[in-house]
Order: structure tokens, then C-alpha cells, then sequence
């Protein structure tokens, strides 16, 4: 098809309808023949994000636990490193006079954060109605605590090196060594600096590709919605290779993975089908409708991900509004959905969050709740800070059960980040940005913000070789790459 | 006298030279000049002396005088009379003395009389003391300097900082007014015991020991308290904040609790339910334990704490059994004593006060789990620490939200009456106070009238026949400002103003007044009486203090007087209730009744001005309607639109009326209620209007959402009616709310947590059967160790049972329920729960409320399986098409082939329950570690009385089987 030609949206099913085209078919099968060779892909998804035995009877304590434990030690180790003089306390039951340092876990005190017991005693006229997108607030306060006590924490005091970060930069749920002195008046610890456990450590013998190589970020497609119909068709193109220069397509030859980070598809809410056998509309009818609905979105999605499967390796994260369990980690979606695509070895599910190694480079990344959580609960002057600190406190999801919700493991909690990725992203944010920061050991760690495709009609490339990033946008009426 | 300087020290002074006194009406042909004066002292101190009671005491009677008094009782005409005022050594000769006069007594050559009544005999030493001398209990007394002596260490009796002598005409009283309204750095101390028990039965003082006592001190008016500490019994991990005090012996630990008390001096000591259980319990202990040391808790030395039990009823409070303990020189002030009293709340345990005023949950940890905290480490102890902190702390929390301490000093400032007598007394002392000090200064004697019991009854107040409707109009509301009191006071109703009817002929007309009734009372204008004094005085004092608050910028200082205006209100109110109640102190139903009269013509004469005035024949758009009207206030339907209009109409009418009323009284427009729905007889609901833009609340009256043996289905669907009624006006959306919850019962959607009911299982013989005594025995006999002891509150829900079965049969445990797959009898919900309260909801608004218990949403019925049990046992499991419920051949275990096209929408129908239910498993976990404060302990608590506890356990269930759903779909 050539470029910039104008098409009208009205033709909502023309995926549907062009694939199913024998004419379009001959094409696409002269044009794999004559199209250059793809780099080789060697993807490993990391299983440490699947639950296997589910069982609902754990509390989430035993989570902080091995949270803590998981970091302690490091923890214990940086702080060391920086206040090399002061002694650190073991156990938080007992505090000597004088400065220390504790170890433990955030609790971030707010009032503004609902709660679900005002939901069941308030009665209706007393209830706020409005959600609120912030919630934080002047009032907030932090303790501290590890398995044996609580301690609330004064964080009024300017340390000499500088101030302190602000209570609404932290959020509950983070593991942190904060240097300080009791007050023994009222119990409060008052905080004079305090250190976070840092970048995780990188493997060893890493081995870092040579050539150009890409890998594709992009999430929130929201197929089944009628939006950005036209854009994400074009995006299609471009990374089999169908569209643009023959820059742009030698480029394409040269896409390793495309990782879709979540919210693929869109699924009409069902109206209290419950309660269709008081209404005019017979249960039967109700559901056949609703039913259409589904298959219809379900099919959509899978022929766009067939026919970005069948010429290049691709991972189907899910995110929050996908169909799969809503808790994290999010389940793989299920098989059945893809009764196309799963015929292609190059496709495949993943959880959210995931890890995956291409071709000797970690990427670890999430289809983006952990932020969009932590942006609710805490301060940033950017949006990527959030995506920083997480891998500063070497935990994906610290506000993880607090306020977001998630699987009460009982071995281990998988969001600690044991091993620092080469590419850490966020999917599904308002818009695209992109950091690189240094690691421990001199490593560097690209940061990226996926935006929402049906927002923004654009995804990001990363260069495997050399982390190098940009963005591409495809609007339907011109192809734009910066 | 005990008191606090203004520097925080505690001060006992001794008052010397005050002596008890009473009077007698002096007999017929009495001779002030004569010796018979000296024969009356005489005879009565012989007469007191044959009893032989007081030993030690030279002269019983240390003065006779003759004084020119009337009595309050009936129109004197104005005259004195010679009175004689009979001072005694000591006030338990007070009533000796009345009772020889009142049988009689010969005095010397002139004869033998009764004296009877006595006067102000029967009114409290320390009261009488405090009337005459004007001082008020909570104000400010000053020592004037030179005049007093402080007692030296060696001569001191307590263990009060400084101990003073001082003769009681050198105690300067400070009115409550100006600088002296502040209020004393009184030191208040709270505290709260553990004990731990045997295989959970409810802990015994001979057997079980006190494990752990916390207190928290607090001065009155700071916002902390400056020492928090906890006594534990072996050792102990620091607590920040907190000083923990270990002791190795139980007996070790009580006396240094009892030495700690001492050392902190505290002139208040409080906490929750103390007086019944934690001093009770301690003292008890200290017996058992033979550590006698403990059992002196007052603040004068030697004086050893002594408990009896006592039987406290009041008209206005109920009755009551308690343990009172005498601890000298300190107040007992018992938060749930003053709860219960004043706030109507479906429980009063801590966990449930406390969630409904701090807006915190609290942790409650089983008794059976504190034994095992206590039994763990230092670290587990220090879990129970900190937890019984909390319950230390917490009625601190309490007093100051409420107010309860400042509000209760301002009502003793008001009244005249010391703090403890408003704690452990009722309202008569109250006005009975207000009237010796009136009576004082005009010369008036009190009589002690004999206490009769009739069961004379007069007819309360009246209540115009509602005209039950749902108003979509506005309606405005006419009130009678404070209608008893201004009634008392228009009409000149008093004990002193009172014409005896055999004496009405010997006044002239022009004097008095006849009430609705006949009975008679002198005009204002001849002769104010005391009464109406009495009134006029605290509502005057009530608007200087309304004046006040407006202005006063310091939100402490600007409590103090919400609390005295507050407290004048209510003493102005009671004062009606003291004429009327027959077995008080000075009933006079000639008073009560006739304000009573009044109050209804009052009524009766505004409905029919209303409505004669606003009449379209008088130029206005509609009729007047008073749809109701009840003791002091009236509903009109002005039939106008708006509320603006309503508003106008309502303040012309009120200004209109009250020109027929005799001044004071006066009818206030206050408010408009729109939409307006008007159930019965003191039962309606409506938006409350005080200005024309935004309602400020909604105002329900008479709505049962708060009985305790109502579930919590009850009153979240009358809320959320009402709010469908009178927020949304929108009638259709509640009628489809209702149906819907309907067939929610039916289907067995409603949450468990829901149809919990709950009752205290106080003893277990019962006359008919109970239905949680009955499961209480029925869990007993599944599991002795987790049933529910005497004292718990048991919480049932209603299941299907046996058929035929009672209800008292089918009450069972909810997590019993939980786990075994019981289904609810919808129809006990249905027809017991619901019914009554929504029939008489929608009975005004659409008429036969049958649509909404019968039709469509009705015919679905859904019972849950039990899992286990019965045939089960014989059942054979297969997998069934989760669509139509056909049994599926082998290898399949979804759906079968016929419904293969429906499974997309199938799964996601089950995804988005499990959905939903994930989320509501994060919700409701971390809600609880929030409450029990820690992220890195399990949850222990089991507070029943927590809308979570059911939900918690059942989310967990209905989580796995979601789940178990989900994963057949996995292929």
C-alpha cells in the first residue's frame, strides 16, 4: 500500500477484511520472499513472576517479611558505606540513645487514603463521593518498622549535607536504612538523612549483542476500541516491514523482539447480567450480544498479533485492563484467545510483570499499574522519576499490598529486583520518556515510559547494541520518526 | 475540699466552723423572747441522746435560732413566718433530728408536737456547703493570704501536695465568669488492665492473674498525655514512647502500679468500663494476693478503697447495677458510663465507640490469644503491650473528642452539683441544687414532702395526626423556642406561686391565672415565682454564652463554652421533668400538667391560626396545611415551590404567631424539610433546609437503623432508600434498589457479613428460647475451647435448617456458615428484617408496597449447595458445563459442545468475579494491618463487631473458588 495515501476510518473491519483478502495474501507472501533476513532472537522469559500453587489463605505479612529480608542485608551494607561510624540497630525494639541507624520497612500514615471501611460504616449521605487522583497530602507521616516493633519517624530535620527527601516523595511499602536520633520524649525517631539500597547488581559475564539489533516497546493497542485504527495498522506495517523507505524497512529486518506491555484489548463491560431476569432483555439475548462483543475484540486482537507474529518474535504482557486476574502478578493470557497466533512459535504470553533476556540483554519492565500507583500515593517533579526510584529501592512494586493489589506470596517476594535489567519500562504511561542511568558497577540502564499507543499512535525502539532509544509515531496520514 | 492550683499542684483544704443545719416550722404561739428556744434545744438533744447512736459527742445540738423564712411550697402571701434553724455537731444528726421532730417530741412544760415536714433536711452536707457558700464544683476558690495555715508534712492526712486549714468564712468563691471561666490543670489518668485466663473462660479475680496494666496521664487542655507507661508482668521489649515497667511477681507489679498512682496524684482517673471491671479487678486481686498495700488507692492515707455493688435508676438514664469503689479524693469518671448514657449506639464496646467517634477501628485480640502472648517472649508480651496502650489511651481520645470532661464541669458550674454527683447521680440533684440556691436569697425554705407513690398519670404532650405522604414540596417547621421552660415562665408556674385550692377564694381574680386545667398560680406581676427565676436566669445565661462562643477564636476555650451553653440548655429542660417526676424530690404535678396543657393548646392554637391565615381567600397561592405537629413544633405545607418561598412564609408566620402568645414565649422559624417524608407518629425523614441554597443534612427521626438486633442489611438499604428518596428524589430507583436487593437475598448474593445479627448472651436461662443462647450451647458442643462465654456477644445468622424448624433452632455461626456452605433463610431476612422498616418507608410513597416483595424479581431462587454432609456423602462429583450445568463427557472440563460458542463471555462472567474479588481481598487484608498497626505481624484480631471480620474469611473462600473456575479454562 502506498504511503500517505488517505483512508477513511469508516472501514472499521479492514484488518479483518484485508487479511481475508487473497489478493493481499499473494502480496505478502512475494514480499516475505524478497524481504531481507531478520536478526536471529534468542528470548528467554523469566518464570520468577508466574505463581504456581495458588492458595488464599496467606496475609500479606509474610510478604514484608521476606521483602525486608531480601534487602536487608544489602541495605545494611550501603548504609554502612555511608555513615561507616554510626552503629546500626538489630532490631528496632530497642533504640540506644544517641545516633543510629535503622533498618526497615515504610508506613506511610494518610488520611486522605481511602479506606474500605468507610465504604461499609459511613452512611450514604456521609460518603465522599469524588475519587481523587493524589492522594497525598500535608498531614502525611512515615514510621518505620521491621518484624518486631513500629517507630514513628520525624521527618521535619535539614541534614547538613542537604535536605531530606520529602515524605511525599515516599511511598509505603520500601525498604530503607535512615540514620538518625530517638527522641525519647514522644518515641519519634528524627530522621536526619537516609539511604535506599540502590541499583540492584548485574550479572556477571554478561554478553551484550554487537550489531544493531531493536527491540519494540509499545503497549495500550486497545484493540476492539475504534480508536487509532488506522495508526496501529501502520505500525503493523512498519515492523514486518511493509511500510516506509527501504531505511525504515532494513531497520525493521533488524527488530529482535516486539514486547506489547499491556491493555491489548478492549472488553465491553457487561450490564449486571444478574439481574437480566428482571429485565425486558431475556438473559439469552443478553449474553449472545455481549458475547459478539467479545469475539469480535478477541479476533480482532488475535489477527493483529498473528500478523505481527508471523515475522517477528513477540510478547503479550497483560495489563490492568486485560482479561486475566487483576492482581500482580498478572497471569499469562489465556491460550485459547489466540487460536491464530498461538500456531507461531514466535509468539508468546508472558505475566505482568516480566523478565525477559534477548539475545544476552535483562529487560524487566511492567504494563505500568506499579507507577500509575505510586504517581497516586507519592510526589515527582518528572514522571520517570517514579520509574527510577523503584529500581533506587530495588523494588518493582513497593506500594504492592498497601494500595495496589497483589498476590499474597508466601515464599519470597518476586518484586524485589535481584538483578539489574539493561532496559527497565513502565507501558501504558501518558507519554513517552526515557533516562539512562548508571548502575554500581559502572553499568548503564535504560529507563523508558511506554506511552499508550491509543493515545499517542507511537511506540519506542530500543537498540539492543547500544541502548540507545527513540520514539516513532505513526499517524495515519504520515509516518513520523524522530 | 479537694483542688489544683493554678500551677498544677494538688491541694486538700480542711474547712473548718461550717455546720449542718435544717429547719422546722415553729409552732403555734412560739415566743422568740421567751426561753422556748432554749426548752426546743434541750428536749431534742436529750431526746437525740437517749438513742445512744453517737458516742464522743457532748452536744448534739449546737444551736437553735429563730428566723423569719416562707416556704417554697404554695402562694405564702407573702409573709414569713418564724422558722427555727436547728444547727447539729455533726450532718448524720441532720436526720436523726428530722425524724424525732417529724413522729414528735415533748419540749419541756408546753407539750408534745410533730414537726412536720421537716425543711431542707434532706439535702447533701457537702451540697448544703457549697450553696451557702456559694461555691460551685469545678470553679476557681481563693485562699485568701494570712487566713489559712498549711499544714506541715508530719500533720498532713493525704497524699496531696498541700494540705491547708482554713475556716470556711476565708474561702473566697470565684464566679465562673471572666478570667475564672478557664479550668484547672487537672491531672487525668487512664488506664486499662490485661488479665490472662484459663481455656478461655472469661477471667477470674480469685484465679487469674493481672498480666499487664497501661496508663496514659494526661493534664486537661493539653494535647498529650505527658506520661505514657505499662506494667507487665515478666519482661517486656521497649515500646517507643512508652515506659515499660516489668516485674516478675504479680504482686511485685500492683504495688508499683499502686506507688505510680501515688506518685502521679491524679485528681481524675478514667478508662473504659473501670469501675465495673479494672479497679474491681485489682482490688480483688490484691485481696486474693494478699498484698493489702494495693487496696489504699485514695489520697487520704490509710483509707482503704471499699466496693459495694449499687443500683443506680433514673426516669431519664434506666437502671443500671454498678460497683462502686470509694477511692477518696478522686473522681471516678468511667468513659462508658457517660457513653452510655448519652449517646444511643447499637454497642458499647470500646472497638465499637471508638469506630464510631475516633473513626478507628481497634484491634481486638481474643482473650484466649493474650494468654498465649503473654506465655511467648519479650517481644510477644510486647504485642499485648502495646494493644493495651491503646485501650489506655483511647478513653483519653474519647473525653476530648466528645468533650465529655469539659461538658460535665460546666454542668457542675451551671448546676452547683460536685462532678461525681453527675456521674453517679440523676437530673434531680441537678435542679434540686438550682432551687436551694434561688431559695436562699429569697428567703425560701425547702419542705422534705413525704414521697408518695401514685400513679397519678397526666397527659403528655400532644401530637397533631400526621398526614402521612411523601412531601416533594417543601415544608417548613415552626418550633417553640425551649416551649416547656417559656411556658413556666409566660404562666408564672413555680411552687411558690401555686394557689391551694381551698385557699383560691382568699385571693382576689385580678391575681392569678387559671391554667387549661383549673388549677391556679399569682401572676408575675404580684409576685415572680422562683421557678420561672430560676429559668429566665440560665437562658439568659445561655445566650451570653451562645454571644460568647461566636466570638471566641480558641477552640478550646470555645468548647468550654459550647459546653456551658450546652449545659444550661439542658438544666433549663430538666427543670419541667423535676416538677413532674412522682417519686423525686418535690413533684408538683399541678406544674408539670399544667405546662403540659398549655403546650398542647399552644399547638392546637397555631395549626389553626396557620391555617385561617394562609388561605387563598387571604390573597395567598395556596391553602396552608399543617401535615403534622408534635410537642413543640409544627409542619406546614405552604404549598409553595421553592424552598426560598417556603422559607419567607415560615419567618412571617413565626412573627405573626407569636404576637398571641404571652412573652416569652416565641415561635421560631428554624427550618424547611424538602422533600419531606412523613411516616408517623415520630417517624419521619427529610433534607433539612436552613438556607435556600444547599441542605445541610439529612434528618431522620424514629428510623430504626440503629437496634442492635437489626442486621446490617437493614440499615445500609433503609440509608440508601432514603438517600434514592430525598437526595436523588428519584422514587423509581429506590423501588428497583429494593427489588434488587430482593432478588440479591433471594440468589444469595447478600454478603454474609450482612445478615449477622448479634446479642449479648448475658445469662443462659432464658425463659422461652433464644436463639443465641441456643447456638451458644450448640457451639459449645462443637468446640467448649472457641464457644462463646457468658458476657460475649454472640453473632448468628439465620439459616435454612431442618424443615419445620424454629427460628431460635437455625441461628448459626456465621463462620460455621462460611465454611460449610449453608444457605440463608431468605425469607426469615425477608419477612423479620426487612419488611417492617421498608413497608413503612414506601407506604407513603407508593402506596401497597407488595410489588416490592412479590413480582418478577421474586421468581429466581437460588439456594447455596452444602458441600458436605447428608447425601453428599454419597455423591458422586462431575465436572458440569459451567453454562448450562450438563454433565461433560470425559476430558472436557469447561463447557460443553453446545455452549463451546459462549465461551468467551463464560470466562469472562467467572474472570470478573474473580476479579472483583482480588481486589477485595487486598482491600480488606490491608485495612487490617493498617488498624493493628504493623505490616510484618499477621493479623490476630477478631472483632466481631467490625464490618471486615466476615468478609475477610469469606473473600478468602470465594477467592479460591474463582480461581478453581479460572484455571479450567487454562488449556
Amino acid at each position: 500500500m502506498p504511503m500517505g495515501s488517505p483512508r477513511t476510518m469508516s472501514s472499521n473491519q479492514s484488518l479483518l477484511e484485508r487479511l481475508d483478502n487473497k489478493q493481499f495474501q499473494k502480496e505478502l507472501e512475494a514480499f516475505k520472499k524478497q524481504k531481507v533476513e531478520r536478526v536471529a532472537t534468542k528470548t528467554e522469559i523469566r518464570k520468577s513472576y508466574e505463581v504456581k500453587q495458588k492458595s488464599f489463605v496467606n496475609q500479606y505479612a509474610g510478604l514484608y517479611f521476606d521483602r525486608l529480608m531480601a534487602l536487608r542485608k544489602d541495605l545494611a551494607q550501603v548504609a554502612k558505606e555511608k555513615w561507616p561510624d554510626v552503629p546500626q540497630v538489630k532490631k528496632l525494639i530497642s533504640i540506644p540513645e544517641g545516633r543510629c541507624v535503622l533498618l526497615g520497612t515504610v508506613f506511610k500514615e494518610s488520611k486522605l487514603r481511602p479506606s474500605v471501611l468507610e465504604e461499609y460504616t459511613k452512611s450514604r449521605s456521609e460518603r465522599k463521593n469524588e475519587e481523587i487522583s493524589k492522594y497525598v497530602s500535608e498531614d502525611d507521616s512515615l514510621v518505620i518498622e521491621d518484624n518486631h516493633a513500629r517507630i514513628p519517624l520525624d521527618f521535619t530535620g535539614v541534614t547538613s549535607e542537604g535536605k531530606l527527601p520529602s515524605v511525599a516523595s515516599l511511598p509505603t511499602g520500601i525498604v530503607l536504612a535512615v540514620l538518625g536520633k530517638n527522641n525519647t520524649r514522644n518515641g519519634e525517631f528524627v530522621a536526619e538523612d537516609i539511604v535506599f539500597p540502590g541499583l540492584p547488581p548485574v550479572r556477571e559475564n554478561r554478553k551484550i549483542p554487537e550489531d544493531e539489533q531493536y527491540v519494540v516497546l509499545t503497549s495500550g493497542l486497545r484493540i476492539g476500541a475504534v480508536t487509532k485504527q488506522m495508526d496501529l495498522q501502520l505500525m503493523i506495517d512498519y515492523i514486518i516491514g511493509l511500510a516506509g523507505s527501504s531505511i525504515d524497512q532494513n531497520k525493521a529486518a533488524k527488530i529482535a523482539q516486539v514486547i506489547v506491555a499491556g491493555n491489548s484489548v478492549v472488553i465491553e463491560e457487561e450490564e449486571d447480567a444478574e439481574y437480566a431476569h428482571f429485565k425486558k432483555q431475556t438473559k439469552d439475548e443478553n449474553d449472545k450480544r455481549v458475547n459478539e462483543g467479545i469475539k469480535n475484540a478477541m479476533q480482532d486482537m488475535d489477527l493483529t498479533f498473528t500478523s505481527l507474529a508471523s515475522s517477528v518474535n513477540l510478547i503479550v504482557m497483560p495489563g490492568e485492563d486485560d482479561p486475566t486476574n487483576i492482581t500482580l502478578p498478572q497471569n499469562k493470557l489465556p491460550k485459547f484467545f489466540f487460536r491464530s497466533a498461538a500456531a507461531y512459535s514466535t509468539f508468546n504470553c508472558a505475566t505482568n510483570p516480566c523478565g525477559i533476556e534477548v539475545n544476552g540483554r535483562v529487560l524487566l519492565g511492567t504494563s505500568g499499574q506499579n507507577i500509575d500507583n505510586l504517581a497516586k500515593y507519592t510526589n515527582a517533579d518528572k514522571d520517570i522519576d517514579y520509574l527510577e526510584r523503584t529500581l533506587q529501592w530495588r523494588h518493582l512494586a513497593p506500594t504492592a499490598p498497601d494500595t495496589l493489589s497483589c498476590y499474597a506470596f508466601k515464599d519470597g517476594d518476586p518484586f524485589v529486583i535481584t538483578e539489574c535489567p539493561d532496559i527497565y519500562f513502565a507501558g501504558n504511561q501518558e507519554a513517552f520518556s526515557t533516562k539512562i542511568i548508571e548502575g554500581r558497577e559502572g553499568n548503564k540502564v535504560r529507563l523508558v515510559m511506554v506511552p499508550e499507543f491509543s493515545k499517542t499512535s507511537s511506540v519506542v525502539l530500543v537498540n539492543l547494541k547500544n541502548l540507545e532509544c527513540k520514539e516513532i509515531t505513526f499517524k495515519s496520514t504520515q509516518l513520523k520518526s524522530n | 475540699m479537694y483542688g489544683v492550683t493554678m500551677g498544677g499542684n494538688s491541694v486538700l483544704a480542711h474547712i473548718t466552723g461550717f455546720d449542718p443545719y435544717f429547719y422546722v416550722a415553729a409552732w403555734e404561739g412560739f415566743d422568740p423572747s421567751s426561753n422556748d428556744l432554749q426548752l426546743f434545744k434541750k428536749a431534742l438533744n436529750d431526746a437525740l441522746m437517749a438513742e445512744n447512736r453517737h458516742r464522743g459527742i457532748k452536744h448534739f445540738i449546737k444551736k437553735v435560732e429563730c428566723v423569719q423564712k416562707r416556704s417554697l411550697w404554695q402562694y405564702q402571701f407573702q409573709k414569713p413566718r418564724p422558722f427555727l434553724k436547728i444547727t447539729t455537731a455533726i450532718p448524720a444528726l441532720v436526720a436523726a433530728g428530722r425524724r424525732l421532730l417529724e413522729r414528735g417530741l415533748r419540749i419541756g412544760n408546753i407539750g408534745s408536737m410533730a414537726f412536720s415536714p421537716a425543711y431542707e433536711a434532706n439535702f447533701q452536707f457537702i451540697l448544703r456547703y457549697m450553696v451557702d457558700k456559694d461555691i460551685i464544683s469545678g470553679g476557681w476558690c481563693r485562699l485568701q493570704a494570712g487566713k489559712y495555715k498549711v499544714r506541715p508534712a508530719r500533720a498532713k492526712m493525704s497524699r496531696c501536695q498541700l494540705e491547708v486549714d482554713v475556716d470556711a468564712k476565708d474561702l473566697m468563691p470565684h464566679p465562673a465568669e471572666g478570667e475564672w471561666q478557664k479550668i484547672a490543670p487537672i491531672r487525668i489518668l487512664s488506664f486499662d488492665i490485661e488479665c490472662s485466663s484459663r481455656e478461655n473462660k472469661f477471667p477470674e479475680a480469685e484465679i487469674d492473674p493481672v498480666i499487664q496494666i497501661a496508663n496514659a496521664v494526661q493534664v486537661l487542655g493539653e494535647k498529650k498525655p505527658f506520661v505514657k507507661n505499662v506494667f507487665t508482668l515478666k519482661g517486656c521489649a521497649p515500646i517507643p514512647g512508652a515506659e515499660v515497667i516489668p516485674s516478675e511477681k504479680e504482686a511485685n507489679m500492683l504495688v508499683k502500679w499502686k506507688r505510680f498512682i501515688e506518685a502521679v496524684d491524679p485528681d481524675i482517673i478514667t478508662g473504659y468500663n473501670i469501675c465495673n471491671f479494672d479497679i474491681k479487678y485489682i482490688l480483688d486481686r490484691a485481696t486474693a494476693l494478699k498484698a493489702e498495700e494495693v487496696a489504699y488507692l485514695g489520697r487520704i492515707k490509710g483509707s482503704k478503697s471499699t466496693m459495694r455493688e449499687s443500683t443506680f435508676s433514673s426516669k431519664q438514664y434506666g437502671k443500671r447495677e454498678n460497683t462502686e469503689t470509694t477511692i477518696l479524693g478522686v473522681v471516678q469518671f468511667d468513659a462508658i458510663k457517660i457513653i452510655r448514657r448519652d449517646f444511643k449506639l447499637t454497642s458499647y464496646s470500646l472497638n465499637n465507640v471508638s469506630a464510631h467517634f475516633l473513626g478507628q477501628q481497634k484491634e481486638d485480640v481474643h482473650y484466649s490469644i493474650i494468654t498465649d502472648l503473654q506465655n511467648g517472649t519479650d517481644v510477644t508480651r510486647r504485642r499485648l503491650a502495646v494493644y493495651c496502650l491503646k485501650d489506655a489511651y483511647l478513653p483519653l481520645l474519647l473525653l476530648e473528642k466528645l468533650m465529655l470532661l469539659v461538658n460535665h464541669i460546666e454542668m457542675a458550674r451551671v448546676t452547683g452539683v460536685t462532678l461525681t454527683y453527675l456521674v453517679t447521680r440523676g437530673q434531680q440533684i441537678k435542679v434540686l441544687s438550682q432551687l436551694y440556691r434561688k431559695a436562699k436569697g429569697k428567703g425560701f425554705v425547702v419542705p422534705v414532702r413525704p414521697r408518695h407513690n401514685t400513679d397519678d398519670k397526666f397527659e403528655g404532650a400532644t401530637v397533631i395526626e400526621p398526614k402521612k405522604a411523601y412531601y416533594r414540596d417543601p415544608i417548613a417547621t415552626l418550633d417553640f423556642a425551649s416551649l416547656y421552660p417559656s411556658i413556666m415562665m409566660a404562666h408564672n408556674l413555680c411552687y411558690t406561686t401555686y394557689i391551694a385550692r381551698h385557699e383560691v377564694k382568699n385571693v382576689p381574680a385580678h391575681m392569678y391565672e387559671r391554667t387549661p386545667l383549673g388549677h391556679c398560680f399569682i401572676k408575675k406581676e404580684v409576685q415572680e415565682g422562683l421557678l420561672p427565676e430560676v429559668l429566665r436566669e440560665l437562658l439568659a445565661a445561655r445566650k451570653l454564652a451562645k454571644k460568647a462562643m461566636k466570638k471566641e477564636t480558641d477552640p478550646f476555650k470555645k468548647a468550654v463554652l459550647n459546653g456551658r451553653q450546652l449545659a444550661l440548655k439542658i438544666s433549663a429542660n430538666s427543670v419541667y421533668g423535676f416538677t413532674g417526676a412522682q417519686v423525686g424530690q418535690l413533684p408538683c404535678l399541678e406544674i408539670s400538667s399544667g405546662v403540659t396543657a398549655y403546650g398542647r393548646k399552644m399547638i392546637d392554637e397555631t395549626k389553626r391560626l396557620v391555617e385561617e391565615k394562609y388561605t387563598m381567600a387571604n390573597g395567598y397561592k395556596h391553602n396552608a396545611e399543617v401535615v403534622y405537629g408534635d410537642t413543640d413544633s409544627v409542619m406546614i405545607k405552604f404549598g409553595v415551590d421553592t424552598v426560598a418561598e417556603s422559607m419567607k412564609l415560615g419567618e412571617e408566620a413565626a412573627t405573626e404567631i407569636t404576637k398571641h402568645f404571652t412573652p416569652p414565649i416565641r415561635l421560631e422559624f428554624e427550618k424547611v424539610y424538602y422533600p419531606y417524608l412523613l411516616m408517623n407518629k415520630k417517624r419521619y425523614a427529610g433534607l433539612y433546609w436552613t438556607n435556600p441554597v444547599k441542605w445541610d443534612k439529612m434528618d431522620c427521626k424514629g428510623i430504626e437503623t440503629v437496634r442492635r438486633d437489626n442486621c446490617q442489611l437493614v440499615r445500609t438499604v433503609v440509608d440508601e432508600c432514603l438517600h434514592r428518596l430525598l437526595v436523588k428524589k428519584d422514587q423509581n430507583s429506590a423501588v428497583n434498589y429494593v427489588k434488587r436487593i430482593v432478588s440479591d437475598l433471594l440468589c444469595n448474593r447478600v454478603d454474609l457479613s450482612m445478615l449477622v445479627i448479634s446479642k449479648a448472651l448475658s445469662k443462659t436461662d432464658y425463659a422461652g428460647k433464644q436463639a443465641h443462647v441456643e447456638l451458644a450451647k450448640k457451639m459449645s458442643k462443637r468446640d467448649a475451647a472457641s464457644a462463646p462465654k457468658l458476657g460475649d456477644r454472640v453473632a448468628y445468622v439465620i439459616t435454612q435448617g431442618c424443615k419445620g424448624a424454629k427460628n431460635f433452632e437455625k441461628a448459626e455461626d456465621p463462620i460455621y456458615v462460611l465454611e460449610h456452605n449453608l444457605s440463608i433463610d431468605y425469607s426469615y431476612y425477608l419477612d423479620n428484617q426487612l419488611k417492617l422498616p421498608l413497608t413503612r418507608i414506601f407506604e407513603p410513597v407508593i402506596g401497597k408496597v407488595s410489588m416490592l416483595f412479590q413480582g418478577e424479581h421474586t421468581r429466581k431462587i437460588k439456594l447455596g449447595r452444602a458441600m458436605s454432609g447428608g447425601m453428599m456423602k454419597f455423591a458422586v462429583k462431575t465436572e458440569k458445563c459451567l453454562n448450562c450445568n450438563v454433565p461433560l463427557k470425559r476430558g472436557r472440563r469447561t463447557i460443553c459442545v453446545h455452549c463451546e460458542h459462549l465461551l468467551p463471555v463464560l470466562y469472562n462472567k467467572k474472570l470478573s468475579i474473580a476479579r472483583k474479588k482480588e481486589k477485595l481481598f487486598n482491600k480488606l487484608w490491608t485495612q487490617c494491618q493498617r488498624c493493628s498497626g504493623s505490616l510484618h505481624q499477621d493479623v490476630l484480631c477478631s472483632n466481631k463487631d467490625c464490618p471486615i471480620f466476615y468478609r475477610r474469611t469469606k473473600v478468602q473462600k470465594d477467592l479460591k473458588e474463582a480461581h478453581s473456575i479460572l484455571d479450567k479454562f487454562d488449556f
